[in-house]
């Protein structure tokens, strides 16, 4: 126990109002089951500010984009039915994987973030 | 509840307690446990000159508190050979810390218990209660205890690098960088998503480049299934000419408890030591109570 400066604690902040929130699939994704069980997800993106006529004139943009998720992204999404929250979409992976429940939920928040930053999901705290 | 050995301290704490940070010093360091929801123990070290007057360090570290954040309302707390205090009851996390000496490697150890809800007097009893210097039940060797692995290191190595992922937690050790004498330790999870072929192939695919392997086997140790390789790596230029050569071991094994995959491997410039704590599988790393240290 350090006596000339505050001794070091370890950080107080839950992560607890994370787990408890509920990830929502957005309504408008499609989604496309490959013949290897694979996901494809579609996502309609906003129209850029730039594409103006009359650029729109010579290219039609698509305002879509198309992820394919690998095997466990596919199982995320599968577990995101907008009703299991975050900790249990943790345990059912961990309990499926034989994984701590932090290494799934360092696996499934990864998941899900990328999730987040392609539209395809949104967190309701 | 679960043990953990980490830098010759030993500590039994909650199953659903998790590692998540940690620090691999020797003289001063942290490592910090998790439940699902936050942190609840941070322990640390540090090597100091001698035994310090505990009652005035505590004495005063109240003080410092005090002024510092009076809300937190800090109170002396001892138990047993640990001294310390109960702060935060009005203000922060209510929190307890505790300070004691190790003589033995001249250590101040403190341990910072984080309770969010109310203080469980219970379970702080048995964690401190645990701790303890881990004693070298064989000479030669220093345990450690860490990401579900038991594992003997040589006494004169140090634990030079730790990765820890999802399903993958590796500790390596060495006397030195510029030693060739290496041991490393894996533990590898969802075996099912990524393992091409089997142990032995991949067992393989893990030798290091310049290595001839001189054997291989397969055992039956307490129920697993252990693949094992010995081998050689020879050297160019002057070190061939001066004979100079590399002994390399490893073994693999899935252990049916868990499903993982556990891995050792030692190189080392002399021949291979013969006895039971030579035995990688077993001997030097343990997966479960079946194949424990000393199988």
């Amino acid at each position: 126990m350090s006596v000339t400066k505050k001794a070091p604690q370890p950080s107080d902040r839950s992560w607890r109002s994370l787990l408890t929130s509920t990830p929502v699939r957005n309504k408008a994704a499609e989604t496309r089951r490959g013949g290897d069980d694979l996901l494809s997800v579609t996502v309609r993106s906003k129209k850029p500010w730039f594409v103006l006529p009359p650029l729109t004139w010579f290219v039609k943009p698509r305002y879509v984009k198309t992820y394919t998720l690998d095997r466990l992204g596919t199982e995320v999404w599968d577990l995101c039915n907008g009703e299991r929250t975050v900790e249990e979409i943790v345990d059912a992976f961990a309990s499926v994987h034989r994984l701590t429940f932090h290494e799934a939920r360092a696996s499934v928040t990864g998941y899900m973030s990328e999730l987040v930053r392609r539209g395809a999901i949104a967190i309701a705290m | 509840m679960q043990q953990w050995v980490w830098r010759g301290f030993k500590m039994e704490l909650p199953d659903d307690w998790e590692c998540l940070q940690f620090s691999k010093e020797q003289k001063a360091g942290r490592i910090a446990f998790a439940d699902r929801y936050q942190f609840r123990l941070e322990f640390s070290w540090q090597v100091i000159g001698g035994r310090p007057e505990m009652k005035r360090l505590i004495g005063d570290y109240i003080a410092k508190v005090k002024t510092e954040t009076p809300e937190d309302e800090p109170v002396a707390r001892n138990v047993g050979p640990w001294h310390g205090l109960k702060a935060g009851e009005k203000g922060s996390t209510l929190n307890t810390r505790f300070s004691r000496y190790f003589p033995t490697q001249s250590c101040l150890a403190e341990a910072v218990f984080l309770w969010p809800d109310s203080l469980d007097a219970g379970v702080e009893r048995k964690i401190l209660d645990s701790i303890a210097e881990e004693r070298q039940t064989l000479p030669n060797f220093k345990r450690w205890k860490a990401f579900g692995m038991d594992l003997l290191a040589s006494g004169d190595m140090v634990l030079e690098k730790v990765s820890v992922d999802p399903a993958y937690a590796q500790m390596a050790f060495s006397p030195s960088l510029a030693s060739r004498k290496e041991e490393r330790f894996e533990r590898l999870g969802m075996v099912d998503h990524w393992l091409r072929g089997t142990v032995k192939e991949w067992l393989v695919r893990r030798l290091p480049r310049g290595i001839e392997v001189e054997a291989e086997s397969k055992d039956t140790v307490a129920g697993h299934d252990v693949e094992s390789l010995t081998g050689i790596a020879y050297y160019n230029g002057l070190a061939k000419l001066l004979g100079r050569k590399d002994h390399y071991e490893a073994a693999a094994w899935i252990c049916p408890r868990d499903g993982r995959l556990y891995f050792a491997r030692v190189t080392h410039p002399g021949p291979p030591e013969s006895g039971p704590e030579r035995r990688l599988a077993g001997g030097r790393l343990s997966c479960c109570g079946d194949l424990g240290l000393g199988t």
